[in-house]
C-alpha cells in the first residue's frame, strides 16, 4: 500500500535526520523536525488546525489496584472522609488529600481530572479498558498507548526500544495486536539496570561469527515454519542486538546520576523508575511506563493509602521538579491513572471497595495548562456531577498531546479496523 | 462382627483412591481400546474434510515431545541413551507410563495446577503474615503427588475450611482476602469457564448473565470468611480494648514521660497485641451473613440491600434448601463438580487438550457462551464422557490422549488464525513454556535434575511452621483471660525493655549516617531489625516460652544462616531447581518471568511472546557457561568420545533429539576453529623403549591438548543452538 511505504520512508528520514544531527551537530533538531508542516502533518484527518502538539514523550504512572480518589486527588469535608484531612496547595483552588503534601508544592504544574468514570470494577477489564480504551475480549488484545505512539508516530531513537515499562506482571502494557516490535521492553528491577547486554566472555568478532552461525543451523527449521511466532523471534533478536551495540545503553545504568538525585526521587523500586523513566525519555524513549502496586486496600485503607502515598508523592514530586528545571517539562506529558476508584463507604475490615463510578487521575506537563481542575464529583464522592469524563476520552486527551491520528485506521491481522482511542473524546480545554 | 463390617466397608469405600494414587488405570488392553475409538473419530473427521495428515515425527523427536509433555522438559543425554528406538508402539507406551508416574510429571502439573489457582508463594492479603501461602503451595504439591482426582480438588477448594496449616487448601479463599465476590467469579472463571465478572456491577455486557443472577452464585460462598472467630480471639480484642482504654499504663512502665516516646511504646504495644492474635485470625469459617443487593442496584427484579437467595445460572436439577452456609457451600461445591454440570467437564476437557495439542477444541479456554461451539463437538462429547468414566482421573486422561496417533505427527506447519477452526491432523507448533524452557536447560545443565533435593532449612522451616502454629492455637485456646492479661501485662514490660534498646540503636545509627560509616549501618540496621521482630513476638514468645521457634510462625522464610556451601552447591548451586521448587511465580526479574511465566495473580495468564529480555538472556545470560563446562552432563559426555564428528553429534543429541545432517556437521567444521587430530605416534624399530615411552607421554598430553581445545569451540556451538528456534520451540 502506498501510504505504507510513504510511511515507511518518513521514519526512516526521521531516524537518519536525527542520528546526522546528533552526529554532525551534537544536538538535536528534533523539534524542527517534527513541526515541519511535512512531517508535523501526521497521517490522520483529525488534526486540530490551532494547535501544534507539544508533547513528544509520556512518562506514564500507572496505580494499580484502583487508587482511592477520596484519599489522594479529590478529597471531602463530609463523613465520608474518614481520617483524611486535608492540605493547601501552592494553587487557589486546589485542595488534595494530606497524602501528597509535597505534590501540593507543584499545584501550578498539573490538571486535576476528577470526573473520570467507568463501568468496570474489577482489576483485570479495568486495567485493560485504561490501557487500552477497549473492552477486554478472549478473542484480541488491544495494543497499549505506547505500542500505538510508536506504531502510528515511529521511534526517534532507532538503537533504543520505542516503549519501556518497568514494574509489571503479564498484563498491560502490551503490543497486542500490533508487530512484536512495538512491545515495550519490560524492566523488572530498575536498580539493576538492563540485565544481560553484554556479551561478557566473546569478543564482538566471536559474538557475530556465533550468532551467524546459529542462523545458520536454525534456517532449515525456520523455512518449515515460515509462521509468525517463529518470525517474531528474529525480529526481536535484531532488535536485542542493536540495543547491546547502542551507545545510549547507559540511559539504563542509575549509578550515573548523583546519590542525591537517586535519594530526592525515593529508594524504592518506584521512585528509582521514575528516574529511570525520566533518563530514558532524555535519550527520546517515547512512553515509559512505572507501575505502583498495592493500591487495592480493601483492609485498613488509611493507612495503606497513606504508605502508598509516601511512595507516590516522593517520586511524582521530584519528577515534576526535575523535568521542570531541566526545560523537559513541556515536551514531556506526565500521566497518572489507576482503573477506578474506591467506595466512599468504609466496608467492615475499615477499608474501602472498588468504585469505578467517579474517580481522578492527573495530568501535567506535555502542553497540558498546569494549576487546574477539570470535573467534580458531589460532596461524597459518589456521582460526577460536572465534566464527565470516559476512559476513551482521558486517553483520547493523552493522544491529543501527542499530536496522533485520533481517526487513522489500523488493521489487525484478523482483519478487524481499529482506532488508536475508539471513539474517545480529547478535553482540548485542557490545553 | 460390626466392627468388622464397618471396617471392611471403610476399606471399599476408599480402595479405588488407593489405586488411584499409584498406579495407572487402564491395562494395555483398555487404553488400546480407548485410543483407539479416538483414532476412528479423528480419521473419519479427517477424511470427511479431505485433510491429509502431515507426516510422523522421527523417533528421536517424538522422544522429545513425548518428554516435554509428560516430563516438562527434554530428556538428558543419559535418558536419550538409555531408550531403544521405537521401533515397537509399546516402548513409546511403556516410556509413556514410566513418565506419568514420575517425579517429572509431578513438577509440571504442579504448575499447571498453580497457573488455574492462582497459588502464590507470598499472597497479597495479610495471612501472608503467618505465610499462608507456602502452606497453600505446599498442600497443592501433596495433592498433586496424590494425584487426586479433578472433581475431588474442585469441591476441596470451594468446600475448604480452618486453619491453613491444618488444611492448606483455605488458601483458596485466603488468596482473595476482602474480596468474596471476585473469588466466585474466579470459581466461574475456572471451573465452569464462564465470564461472570463483569456482572458483577450491571448486567453483563456481551453474555446472558444478569447482574442478579450474579448476586444469587455469590450468595453461596458468601457465609466463608477468612477471619477465624471465637471465645479465644475475641476475648483477646476485648482485652486489648480495656488496656487501650486504660491508656495501656505505659506511664507507668516506662522510664520516660516523653510524650513521643510513649507514643512509640503505645503503638508497638498495640502491634505485639496484634501480633499475639495474629496466627489464631486467618483460615476459612462459616459465618451465617446474608448476602444483599448493592445500594445502587437499579433493575426492577429486586430492590437495594435485599437479601438473596442462592441461585445457580445452570439448571441441572439441585435443589439447595438449606440456608446454613456449610450445606451451602458443600451443596454447590457438588453442584460444580458434578458430571450433569454442563460445563463442568467440557470445560477441563479443553484446557488439558490445548496442553497436549497445542490449542484447544474450543478457544478461548475462560469464555464459554450459549453458542459456543467446538471445532469437533463429537469428539468433544466422547472425550468428556471418558473423563467421566475415569472419575476425573486427569493423568490417566493425559495417558490416553498421548497415546493418540496424531500426537506422532509432526507440528502443523501453517499458520492458524486465532479464531479458525481447526481439525487438529497434528499439534500445533508452540514455543517451549517458560517453565519447560527453564527446566530444559537445567538438565543440560544439572545431573538427575529431578533429583535435585530442596534446601533442607526450608524443608524444615515448612514443617515446622505447621507444627508450632498448632501448638500456639492449642495453647492460647486453652487459656484463661485471667492468665492472658497476665501475659500481655508482663509482656507490655518487655516491649518498653526492648523499646529502650531500638532507642539506643536509633542514635547510634544517627551518629554513623554523620559519619557516613554504610558497614556500621549495614549492621545496625539488621540489629534494629531483630529487635523490632523480637518486639513484635514478645507476648507470643512469652506464652509459649523461650525454647519456643516463634520465628517459625511469622515469617516465611528460615533466618539467613552463613554456612559453607556443600561439595554438591559448589558445583550446582541451589538456585539451579526446577520452576515447581522456586517461588511461585519466580521473582521479578527471573528468566522464568521474562520467558513469561504466569504472574498467577490472573487465572492461566502465561505467554509465549517474543520480547528483548528473553533474547538478551539467551545470548548473555548466566546459564549458557554452565551448558558444557566441566560439571555438566553435555560435557561429561562429549569427553568421552575422541572423533569431532562425533562430539558435534552429542552436543546436537542433547540439546536438539536428533543428529545433524552431513551439511550441518560440514557447517560447524567450517564455522568454528577447530583443532586438527593430532597424530598417533610413529614409532619406530629404532626407538628404544623409553624413547616410546616419552612419545607416548607426548602424544597423551597433545590428545588432552586436543580435547580442551575441541570443548572451547564446542562451547560456542552450544550457544548457536541454544539461540535457534529449533530450540525453544517444539516440533
Amino acid at each position: 500500500m502506498s501510504t505504507q511505504n510513504f510511511f515507511q520512508s518518513e521514519l526512516n528520514r526521521r531516524a537518519y535526520l536525527s542520528y546526522a544531527a546528533k552526529s554532525f551537530l551534537g544536538v538535536s533538531i528534533l523539534p524542527w523536525v517534527t513541526n515541519s508542516p511535512a512531517i508535523g502533518a501526521g497521517l490522520g484527518l483529525n488534526r486540530p488546525v490551532n494547535y501544534a502538539p507539544k508533547a513528544k514523550n509520556v512518562i506514564y504512572l500507572y496505580m494499580s489496584g484502583g487508587m482511592s480518589h477520596l484519599d489522594t486527588f479529590d478529597p471531602k469535608t463530609s463523613e465520608v472522609k474518614g481520617p483524611m484531612g486535608q492540605v493547601k496547595t501552592k494553587t487557589d483552588g486546589i485542595a488534595l488529600a494530606e497524602t501528597l503534601p509535597l505534590l501540593a508544592n507543584h499545584s501550578d504544574k498539573i490538571a486535576v481530572i476528577r470526573g473520570l468514570t467507568s463501568t468496570k470494577g474489577a482489576h483485570e477489564q479495568g486495567n485493560y479498558f485504561m490501557h487500552t480504551s477497549y473492552d477486554k475480549r478472549g478473542t484480541i488484545v488491544h495494543p497499549s498507548m505506547g505500542s500505538w505512539l510508536t506504531r502510528l508516530d515511529g521511534r526517534f531513537n532507532p538503537t533504543l526500544p520505542g516503549a519501556v515499562v518497568v514494574g509489571t506482571g503479564n498484563q498491560h502494557p502490551l503490543s497486542g495486536f500490533l508487530s512484536t516490535q512495538h512491545q515495550p521492553l519490560k524492566v523488572g528491577a530498575p536498580g539493576k539496570g538492563l540485565a544481560n547486554c553484554e556479551h561478557k566472555g566473546f569478543d564482538e568478532d566471536t559474538f557475530n561469527r556465533n550468532l551467524n552461525l546459529s542462523k545458520n543451523l536454525d534456517q532449515a527449521f525456520v523455512q518449515k515454519y515460515n509462521l509468525a511466532k517463529v518470525r517474531s523471534y528474529a525480529d526481536i533478536y535484531e532488535d536485542a542486538v542493536r540495543l547491546m551495540r547502542s551507545k545510549d545503553l547507559d540511559a539504563f545504568d542509575l549509578t550515573k546520576e548523583t546519590q542525591g538525585v537517586r535519594d530526592a526521587y525515593g529508594r524504592d523500586k518506584f521512585g528509582q523508575g521514575v528516574l529511570l523513566a525520566r533518563r530514558l525519555v532524555e535519550k527520546q524513549v517515547r512512553f515509559v511506563e512505572v507501575q505502583l502496586g498495592g493500591w487495592d486496600t480493601h483492609n485498613n485503607n488509611y493507612e495503606r493509602v497513606y504508605e502508598r502515598c509516601d511512595i507516590l508523592d516522593q517520586a511524582l514530586s521530584a519528577l515534576l521538579d526535575d523535568l521542570h528545571k531541566r526545560g523537559m517539562l513541556e515536551e514531556t506529558l506526565v500521566v497518572l491513572a489507576t482503573e477506578f476508584g474506591r467506595t466512599p463507604d468504609y466496608n467492615l475490615n475499615e477499608g474501602r471497595d472498588h468504585y469505578p463510578k467517579a474517580f481522578s487521575c492527573m495530568l501535567a506537563g506535555g502542553g497540558v495548562r498546569g494549576g487546574q481542575i477539570w470535573g467534580a464529583t458531589d460532596e461524597e464522592g459518589r456521582e460526577v456531577v460536572d465534566g464527565i469524563t470516559q476512559i476513551p476520552d482521558f486517553n483520547a486527551t493523552i493522544a491529543y498531546a501527542l499530536g496522533l491520528p485520533l481517526d487513522e485506521i489500523v488493521f489487525s491481522p484478523s482483519r478487524r479496523p481499529f482506532t488508536l482511542v475508539d471513539k474517545g473524546q480529547p478535553l482540548t480545554q485542557l490545553f | 462382627m460390626i466392627h468388622l463390617f464397618i471396617i471392611l466397608q471403610f476399606l471399599l469405600l476408599f480402595f479405588p483412591i488407593f489405586l488411584a494414587a499409584k498406579s495407572l488405570q487402564f491395562s494395555r488392553g483398555e487404553l488400546a481400546k480407548e485410543v483407539a475409538a479416538i483414532n476412528k473419530i479423528l480419521k473419519d473427521e479427517h477424511a470427511q474434510r479431505g485433510i491429509t495428515p502431515p507426516g510422523k515425527l522421527s523417533n528421536s523427536l517424538l522422544v522429545r515431545r513425548v518428554y516435554l509433555a509428560t516430563a516438562g522438559r527434554i530428556p538428558s543425554y543419559s535418558e536419550i541413551k538409555d531408550i531403544n528406538p521405537f521401533n515397537q508402539p509399546e516402548l513409546k507406551q511403556v516410556l509413556i507410563d514410566k513418565l506419568l508416574e514420575s517425579k517429572a510429571y509431578q513438577s509440571q502439573m504442579f504448575n499447571w495446577w498453580a497457573d488455574h489457582l492462582r497459588a502464590k508463594s507470598y499472597i497479597t492479603g495479610q495471612a501472608n503474615q503467618i505465610g499462608a501461602g507456602h502452606l497453600y503451595v505446599d498442600w497443592l504439591k501433596t495433592q498433586v503427588s496424590e494425584n487426586v482426582p479433578y472433581d475431588e480438588m474442585a469441591r476441596q477448594v470451594v468446600a475448604s475450611e480452618g486453619y491453613p496449616w491444618k488444611n492448606g487448601a483455605v488458601g483458596y479463599y485466603l488468596r482473595d482476602d476482602g474480596m468474596p465476590l471476585e473469588n466466585m467469579s474466579n470459581t466461574a472463571e475456572l471451573f465452569l469457564g464462564t465470564q461472570l465478572v463483569c456482572a458483577q456491577c450491571h448486567n453483563h455486557p456481551f453474555d446472558k448473565w444478569t447482574q442478579m443472577e450474579y448476586y444469587q452464585m455469590a450468595a453461596h460462598t458468601y457465609g466463608m470468611v477468612t477471619r477465624m472467630q471465637g471465645k479465644t480471639v475475641d476475648g483477646i480484642k476485648k482485652l486489648a480494648k480495656d488496656f487501650k482504654k486504660r491508656g495501656n499504663g505505659m506511664q507507668m512502665m516506662s522510664m520516660t514521660s516523653k510524650p513521643d516516646q510513649l507514643e512509640k511504646q503505645a503503638r508497638a504495644f498495640r502491634q505485639a497485641v496484634q501480633d499475639m492474635l495474629l496466627p489464631l485470625q486467618f483460615g476459612a469459617q462459616h459465618k451465617d451473613r446474608k448476602l444483599k443487593l448493592p445500594h445502587d442496584y437499579k433493575y426492577d427484579d429486586g430492590k437495594p440491600h435485599q437479601v438473596i437467595q442462592p441461585g445457580v445460572i445452570f439448571e441441572n436439577g439441585n435443589d439447595f434448601n438449606s440456608s446454613k452456609s456449610s450445606d451451602l457451600v458443600n451443596q454447590y461445591a457438588q453442584w460444580i463438580s458434578s458430571p450433569n454440570n454442563p460445563r463442568f467437564t467440557k470445560v477441563v476437557v479443553n484446557r488439558i487438550w490445548k496442553k497436549i495439542f497445542g490449542r484447544g477444541l474450543v478457544e478461548p479456554l475462560n469464555d464459554w457462551r450459549e453458542d459456543t461451539e467446538a471445532s469437533m463437538p463429537e469428539l468433544l462429547d466422547h472425550l468428556s464422557g471418558l473423563l467421566v468414566r475415569l472419575d476425573y482421573d486427569l493423568r490417566e486422561f493425559q495417558r490416553v490422549l498421548l497415546n493418540l496417533s496424531i500426537f506422532e505427527n509432526q507440528a502443523f506447519d501453517q499458520e492458524l488464525e486465532s479464531l479458525a477452526p481447526y481439525y487438529f491432523q497434528a499439534p500445533t507448533l508452540q514455543r517451549m513454556s517458560a517453565e519447560q524452557l527453564w527446566d530444559s536447560l537445567l538438565t543440560l545443565v544439572v545431573p538427575e535434575i529431578d533429583h535435585r533435593q530442596p534446601k533442607e532449612e526450608e524443608v524444615d522451616f515448612l514443617e515446622s511452621k505447621k507444627t508450632n502454629l498448632e501448638k500456639y492455637r492449642l495453647k492460647v485456646e486453652g487459656m484463661s483471660s485471667v492468665e492472658l492479661f497476665d501475659v500481655i501485662k508482663e509482656g507490655r514490660k518487655q516491649i518498653v525493655e526492648i523499646q529502650e534498646q531500638i532507642n539506643a540503636i536509633n542514635a547510634r545509627m544517627k551518629k554513623a549516617v554523620e559519619l557516613d560509616d554504610r558497614e556500621s549501618l549495614g549492621k545496625l540496621k539488621r540489629l534494629q531489625n531483630e529487635l523490632r521482630d523480637n518486639q513484635r513476638f514478645a507476648l507470643a514468645s512469652q506464652i509459649m516460652g523461650s525454647e519456643f521457634n516463634v520465628y517459625s510462625m511469622y515469617k516465611n522464610y528460615p533466618p539467613k544462616r552463613k554456612r559453607k556451601p556443600s561439595e554438591e552447591e559448589r558445583k550446582f548451586p541451589t538456585y539451579l531447581r526446577r520452576a515447581s521448587e522456586q517461588n511461585s511465580p519466580a521473582n521479578a526479574d527471573h528468566f522464568l518471568r521474562e520467558f513469561g511465566q504466569s504472574d498467577r495473580d490472573l487465572i492461566n495468564n502465561s505467554r509465549k511472546e517474543a520480547s528483548i529480555p528473553q533474547v538478551l538472556n539467551l545470548m548473555n545470560g548466566n546459564l549458557r557457561w554452565r551448558l558444557i563446562d566441566k560439571h555438566s552432563p553435555l560435557a561429561k559426555a562429549v569427553i568421552k568420545e575422541e572423533s569431532l564428528e562425533q562430539k558435534i553429534k552429542i552436543v546436537y543429541e542433547a540439546m536438539l533429539q536428533r543428529s545433524p545432517t552431513e551439511k550441518e556437521i560440514e557447517l560447524c567444521e567450517n564455522s568454528l576453529p577447530f583443532p586438527d587430530l593430532p597424530t598417533a605416534p610413529a614409532f619406530k624399530d629404532s626407538h628404544t623403549q623409553k624413547q616410546k615411552a616419552q612419545m607416548n607421554q607426548k602424544a597423551k598430553k597433545q590428545m588432552e591438548h586436543y580435547q580442551n581445545r575441541v570443548h572451547n569451540e564446542l562451547r560456542h556451538l552450544a550457544w548457536a543452538l541454544l539461540n535457534t528456534r529449533e530450540f525453544s520451540f517444539i516440533q
